[in-house]
């Protein structure tokens, strides 16, 4: 059995333990309390990053809606190069006014023109000069 | 000025008719020609110059007026004739029948009129106005480059200008010379072609060729003619309607002045409508020995 001194010897070495486990846990709650505020502090800045990005993808969503509303438009105003050359050379476009050789232009319709003339001589002569589709045109017409 | 056509079809159907006109009347490129379409009267007169027979040229004597020979080279030709070729249908044929058929029957008018204004003209072919035939009488089958030549001789005596001669033959004795070597197996394309594919020989032995089937006997055998534009003159001109006509116009071929009238009336009674074509001309011996007869034997 031990003595008094002895379980008081004891117990002092035990509470020795005891405070020195309490000092190490301590120390590893001001290390943990530490490293919370850090981790608090990076979370608060990386928040504000996120918050900060967010706002610039809704800047960048909103550009990219533009920029792809203002392609659709130019898209749908563009013309194919089949487009372009039918309006600068063919069917798509008006016929051009018909011109004389001298390249002046031919005002009136061939109706007119045919009416106006009162010499068989020139008649028989702008007869002549007209192709099969001018005298369709003028049969049609009248 | 003439009347033109106002009406686009008649247009069209006249305008047609022009060709075979031409075509028809080719022969008279022989002879001397006022051809106009512009407006006359029955028996007008109209001056035709008379080409290549000019009077012998002066020694000049202080006056270039001397010896003038307008006299000469210019024949009075009065228009005394008249001939005309009428073509009907009834007013629905004439609304439901196809344009190209209405040219067809006024195109076969118009060749008709040619070919009747062409056999009048050549009544004026008798011995009396040129005298003996370029040749004796000869049988269509001797027709061959050898006579033609033979007739060409003929000309030269008489001292008809080696320019602008023409030919005119009568069908069966143009065909006989079609057979003749020298033309059928020439080696002269230009000759040999036309006459084996077309039966067309454009020119020999220095005459252009006009093959006709319309040459009236005349009572003296006549079967054709070497022709110079002295021999004869033609003119031709447009008459002007007096009455009024649903549509009435000369219709002229520019470079030739070959003229027909064409007139469209109505009658109402009948219900029909008619094409008229017409050709007031007349004609007049030049020089009797512008042209040279030929006989048949």
């Amino acid at each position: 059995m031990q003595t008094l001194d002895e379980q008081l010897d004891a117990a002092l070495a035990g509470k020795r333990d005891l405070e020195t486990q309490l000092s190490d846990a301590k120390g590893l709650l001001d290390e943990a309390l530490k490293e919370n505020e850090t981790l608090t502090a990076s979370n608060k800045e990386l928040k504000e990053q996120a918050e900060h990005a967010a706002g610039l993808i809704t800047g960048l969503e909103t550009d990219l809606k533009a920029a792809q509303a203002e392609t659709d438009k130019l898209k749908a105003d563009a013309k194919t190069a089949e487009e372009r050359a039918a309006e600068y050379y063919g069917a798509a476009n008006p016929k051009p006014a018909p011109a004389t050789p001298k390249g002046e232009p031919q005002g009136k319709p061939l109706a007119e023109q045919l009416a106006a003339i009162t010499d068989p001589v020139a008649q028989t002569a702008f007869w002549r000069k007209l192709t099969d589709d001018q005298r369709a045109e003028l049969l049609a017409t009248t | 000025m003439a009347n033109t056509l106002t009406n686009v079809k008649d247009i069209k159907v006249a305008q047609s008719a022009l060709a075979p006109w031409m075509h028809s009347l080719l022969p008279l490129r022989a002879f001397s020609s006022n051809f106009s379409p512009a407006p006359a009267d029955r028996l007008d007169t109209i001056r035709v110059p008379l080409i290549g027979a000019p009077s012998a040229s002066s020694d000049f004597a202080g006056d270039y007026t001397a010896n003038a020979d307008s006299t000469v080279s210019v024949v009075p030709v009065v228009l005394n004739k008249h001939k005309y070729k009428t073509v009907h249908m009834t007013a629905r044929e004439n609304i439901e029948t196809a344009l190209p058929l209405l040219e067809n029957l006024v195109g076969t008018a118009i060749r008709q009129l040619a070919y009747d204004v062409l056999q009048d003209i050549f009544t004026e072919i008798t011995a009396a106005n040129y005298g003996a035939p370029v040749v004796p009488a000869f049988a269509a089958t001797a027709c061959d480059y050898a006579k033609i030549i033979e007739i060409r001789e003929g000309c030269a005596d008489v001292k008809m200008p080696p320019e602008m001669r023409s030919l005119i033959l009568d069908d069966a004795y143009f065909s006989n010379l079609l057979a003749d070597d020298v033309v059928s197996k020439s080696f002269i394309l230009p000759l040999a072609q036309p006459g084996v594919i077309e039966a067309r020989i454009n020119r020999i032995a220095g005459f252009d060729m006009y093959e006709t089937t319309v040459l009236p006997d005349n009572g003296e055998n006549l079967v054709g003619m070497a022709a110079h534009p002295s021999g004869l003159a033609v003119a031709m001109r447009y008459l002007t309607p007096v009455a009024k006509y649903d549509e009435a116009g000369a219709v002229t071929d520019p470079q030739t002045g070959l003229t027909f009238g064409y007139l469209r009336h109505t009658d109402t009674r009948a219900n029909k409508v008619y094409i008229t074509v017409e050709c007031l001309y007349g004609f007049k011996v030049a020089r009797a020995d512008g042209i040279r007869r030929i006989v048949s034997a």
